[in-house]
């Protein structure tokens, strides 16, 4: 379809919708196509590809919105959606209770650099690299099953606005991993390469997933997972933890992304994801964290899942800031969220597809880095552990209470690995305690972008993917135990 | 009768015709059909927030060649869209390796049509200005009370449907309502709150008016709760607490992915004891109890059957796809899934029960000298220790003491983190499961409904608080 068709498609519902009494409408022709593949000891287990293709009409009718979407594009379905959105509207408008402004035109486009479109590398590639992974893994004694998994996804969206906004993106992420079981000594141990789960699901080619050298990490995988079965549980006790990236990159969107959604702020996400600690009395004073700490939200971030050229309601991309030397000082936000406070969208309103309303999701929430490097910060730390790969997450419904749990823990004595390892380390921590116990953070050299796919929000559910940005962290007198 | 936009004669066709676009080239094509319609709405700060109607048709299809087999799915379920498809996944089998264990398409099992009765009409086609007259009074009351009325009422139509070169021909349709509400004392989420939530095949205004009566009676009941320490203690689980946990239990212990992985507790453990005596969980989709939504096949057109999961506190073995029961040299149970979002291989439970005991939640919590009654969990995680199904989450809206047999104050939240498998073990026989059941759903996927009893749960260990 071609982008004069999409935004034909869009015309009509916007003007069946303002024919319908709307003041304003948005519509949406979203096109998602995914290529999955699931590796199972050497076998390809699962290939699933998919293309989906719908509109999605946002309108408003005095100060309500209503939504409505549909993947019949025929015209009577077309009308259908873009009355039923008017009617939705005019249900919310009763109780709507703040005035809505109807945004300024913005129009452009945007597309994901990439050296290697990964939907043009044939299957034979992707197969052959996993069997390669696969046979150095399967020749470590006592693994008992491996995994590997790859994922490509591209989301091309055209927007049209009744403000005369105009807007084409396309987004292309890949990503992958590989994991190990080792059952042994009576235990059963999981191994995964540098991300578990989905693995780091990156924005831009295939070239994201080869830079990960599943190859090259599939042997340390498979010897760590069986080591583990051998391994003593993690010692109950408070210490020094250095979180790896991978880690870091959860606990920042679990006890920063999140909070600073300002929908979850004022209740709107309360009877399924919860609320937020972070009212807004807390803005431009609060302590989020020790004076180290700077974090930002920032939808240009190269490589970041979260880097768009325009919201789904049509605002450019910003950068803003969350907190400024432990001080919090911004939110994530949308047109509506911000105004309530006076401030201007962080360009953060997201849906998932064409069949979902855009709500308030993170983009790229970045930790700033430090300095000097992952060693340097190792060498400080008289007795403590290196944590890595998450295996478990959970935090309350203000955000203050988390548990983590890893794959591994790595013992440090007197600045040094000393090649003692744990198995089933968990942490605890209540988050502006635990930030505010930040004691290092890592240089440039050590930072990166870690994507996570399956950021999991809203009522009809949406998942939608995010990046974080970071450089291995030191967190003193942190409570860590085990199972 | 409703006035579907996916009716069956108009999915029947897109399904033939996905089928014979793959051509002759296949052994075999199988296609199927997943279709939602829903009016969404989103209740909170006691105004209807969000409401929406989404009509929403998927098909996949399955190529098998020569063992080999791919899936692809699309949206666009035009003639030109439906091609596509077919190519995109005849290209992809084709160049797919030769898996281990040849792929292979059930046979057709015979199936009654239960569309007319999973089906209520005004359920199916209850509309957002509908719903703002039956909330009207509920959102006026919280107003004048200073009190947060907060949820979600999602009513619609699922449409099921498979249709295979072997002769499989299925077709499904049930209405669903999923209504969930909460009041809360602002600010919303750090006072008092309380829950409720119901998952089933048809709503009448009168069960709206009858849960938001409860929620806004209990949070005034919860006001001022009460900061507690961590440590061991005797909890009473509401279903919503229970079926949360059962769904996770499902996860990683049930699904064939997780034995093969031998990850699950079942995998070294079938005929052994794994729980208590007072645990019976079955998946059934025909939901005996006549609440929640059935399913009468899974996306491979097989009958879903009752599978005994544990019995009596004995390991007894886990649900099946086509694929996996081949391997585990039994016949399918009817739970092949299909997942665009998570994709995972394997069958996997989806309706899932704990059976009820004997006892009434007033028996229940009669029992408890000092304890917790705990409506709702939040965000538990059940990956810590899936061998052993260690599990942690919190306590959510409408958590109270119990003392000396008796309902008391509200309290804070806790962090519990324990073996659900050995906390379920203290449960002392049939008096500590009540009689009462409750269906519930999972994250907006109608076609998932567990159903559990009231739960009394000796000496639930509690590791944090705030």
């Amino acid at each position: 379809m071609e982008r004069s068709e999409r935004e034909a498609l869009c015309e009509r519902v916007i003007d069946v919708a303002l024919a319908e009494g709307a003041r304003y409408v948005e519509a949406r022709v979203v096109r998602r196509t995914r290529e999955t593949l699931a590796y199972r000891s050497g076998d390809l287990e699962l290939s699933n590809v998919y293309r989906d293709v719908g509109i999605g009409v946002r309108a408003l009718y005095d100060n309500g919105w209503g939504y409505s979407g549909t993947n019949v594009l025929t015209g009577p379905a077309l009308d259908r959606a873009a009355r039923a959105a008017v009617q939705s509207a005019r249900a919310t408008a009763i109780t709507a209770k703040r005035d809505v402004r109807i945004p300024s035109a913005h129009s452009g486009t945007y597309e994901t650099p990439m050296e290697r479109d990964p939907f043009e590398v044939s299957l034979a590639e992707k197969t052959a690299m996993f069997a390669d992974a696969h046979a150095r893994m399967n020749s470590v004694p006592d693994v008992s099953t491996t995994r590997g998994g790859f994922s490509a996804h591209r989301q091309a969206s055209t927007f049209v606005a009744s403000n005369g906004s105009r807007q084409d993106q396309r987004v292309t992420l890949c990503g992958g991993l590989v994991s190990a079981i080792a059952e042994a000594n009576g235990d059963v141990q999981l191994r995964s390469s540098r991300k578990s789960f989905e693995g780091n699901t990156l924005q831009g080619g295939y070239e994201t997933l080869l830079a990960q050298d599943l190859v090259g990490d599939a042997e340390r995988v498979a010897r760590e997972a069986v080591a583990l079965t051998a391994a003593d549980p993690t010692p109950e006790g408070e210490t020094t933890i250095i979180l790896d990236g991978s880690q870091l990159s959860l606990q920042i969107h679990e006890s920063v992304g999140h909070p600073i959604e300002l929908d979850r702020v004022f209740g709107e996400e309360i009877s399924l994801a919860g609320a937020s600690f972070v009212l807004p009395e807390k803005l431009d004073g609060f302590e989020y964290g020790s004076n180290l700490v700077n974090l930002t939200a920032d939808a240009t971030t190269p490589l970041g899942p979260g880097t768009f050229g325009f919201d789904d309601e049509g605002t450019p991309a910003t950068t803003t800031p969350i907190v400024k030397d432990g001080k919090f000082c911004g939110y994530l936000s949308g047109r509506d969220e911000a105004a309530r406070l006076g401030r201007e969208s962080a360009s953060s309103l997201r849906a998932e597809s064409w069949s979902r309303l855009p709500i308030v999701r993170m983009v790229n929430v970045n930790l700033e880095p430090g300095s000097g490097s992952k060693q340097d910060l190792i060498g400080g730390v008289e007795d403590g552990l290196l944590l890595d790969v998450n295996k478990s997450w959970s935090i309350d419904d203000l955000r203050l209470n988390f548990q983590f749990s890893c794959e591994i823990a790595y013992e440090i004595k007197r600045g040094e690995l000393t090649g003692r390892i744990f198995k089933n380390p968990i942490y605890y921590g209540v988050t502006p305690r635990f930030w505010g116990n930040c004691a290092g953070i890592a240089g440039p050299e050590a930072w990166e972008m870690w994507g996570w796919f399956y950021c999991g929000k809203g009522d009809p559910g949406q998942i939608i993917f995010v990046g974080h940005g970071c450089a291995p962290t030191r967190f003193d007198n942190i409570r860590v135990g085990s199972t | 009768m409703t006035d579907s936009v996916f009716g069956r004669a108009w999915v029947q066709e897109r399904l033939h015709h996905a089928v014979s676009a793959l051509g002759g080239e296949v052994a075999g094509a199988e296609a199927v059909f997943r279709g939602t319609e829903a009016h969404h709405s989103r209740i909170a700060e006691s105004t209807l927030l969000q409401a929406g109607q989404i009509d929403e048709g998927r098909l996949t299809l399955r190529a098998v060649i020569d063992g080999r087999e791919a899936r692809a799915m699309t949206t666009d379920l035009s003639d030109a869209g439906l091609a596509l498809c077919a190519q995109m996944a005849l290209e992809r089998a084709k160049a797919a390796p030769r898996a281990a264990e040849p792929r292979l398409l059930p046979a057709p099992r015979s199936l009654e049509d239960q569309s007319a009765a999973c089906t209520d009409a005004a359920t199916a086609s209850l509309d957002a200005p509908t719903k703002a007259r039956w909330l009207a009074e509920a959102l006026r009351a919280h107003e004048k009370d200073d009190l947060a009325l907060a949820g979600r009422f999602h009513t619609g139509l699922v449409t099921t449907a498979v249709y295979s070169s072997r002769g499989v021909n299925s077709f499904h349709q049930g209405s669903f309502s999923d209504l969930c509400l909460s009041a809360l004392e602002r600010p919303a989420g750090h006072l008092a709150s309380a829950y409720r939530a119901r998952f089933d095949a048809a709503i009448t205004e009168s069960d709206v008016d009858r849960m938001w009566r409860e929620v806004r009676d209990e949070c005034v009941r919860a006001h001022d709760p009460q900061r507690i320490d961590p440590g061991s203690w005797d909890v009473v689980l509401a279903p919503a607490a229970v079926t949360e946990l059962l769904e996770w239990l499902g996860d990683i212990a049930f699904t064939s992915k997780s034995v093969d992985d031998g990850m699950s507790f079942i995998s070294a453990n079938l005929g052994e004891r794994v729980t208590g005596e007072a645990i019976t969980i079955t998946d059934d989709a025909s939901m005996p109890a006549g609440i929640g939504v059935p399913m009468p096949f899974d996306v491979e057109g097989q009958p879903k059957h009752r599978v005994e999961l544990v019995e009596s506190g004995v390991a007894k073995g886990i649900v099946h796809d086509t694929q996996s029961g081949q391997k585990a040299g039994c016949q399918t149970t009817g739970h092949a899934q299909i997942d665009d979002e998570f994709p995972a291989s394997g069958s996997r439970p989806a309706h899932l029960h704990i059976q009820a005991g004997e006892a009434t939640l007033d028996e229940l919590i009669g029992q408890v000298d000092r304890g917790l009654f705990i409506t709702r969990l939040h965000y538990v995680n059940g990956m810590i220790e899936p061998r052993r199904a260690v599990m942690t989450g919190l306590l959510r809206d409408g958590a109270f003491l119990i003392e000396d047999g008796k309902l008391g104050r509200a309290v804070q939240t806790l962090r519990f983190t324990d073996s659900i498998l050995e906390a379920f073990g203290r449960i002392p026989g049939a008096g500590g499961v009540s009689r009462d059941v409750e269906a519930h759903t999972s994250w907006f996927n109608p076609r998932t409904c567990h159903v559990a009893p009231y739960l009394y749960v000796p000496g639930l260990a509690f590791t944090s608080g705030r």
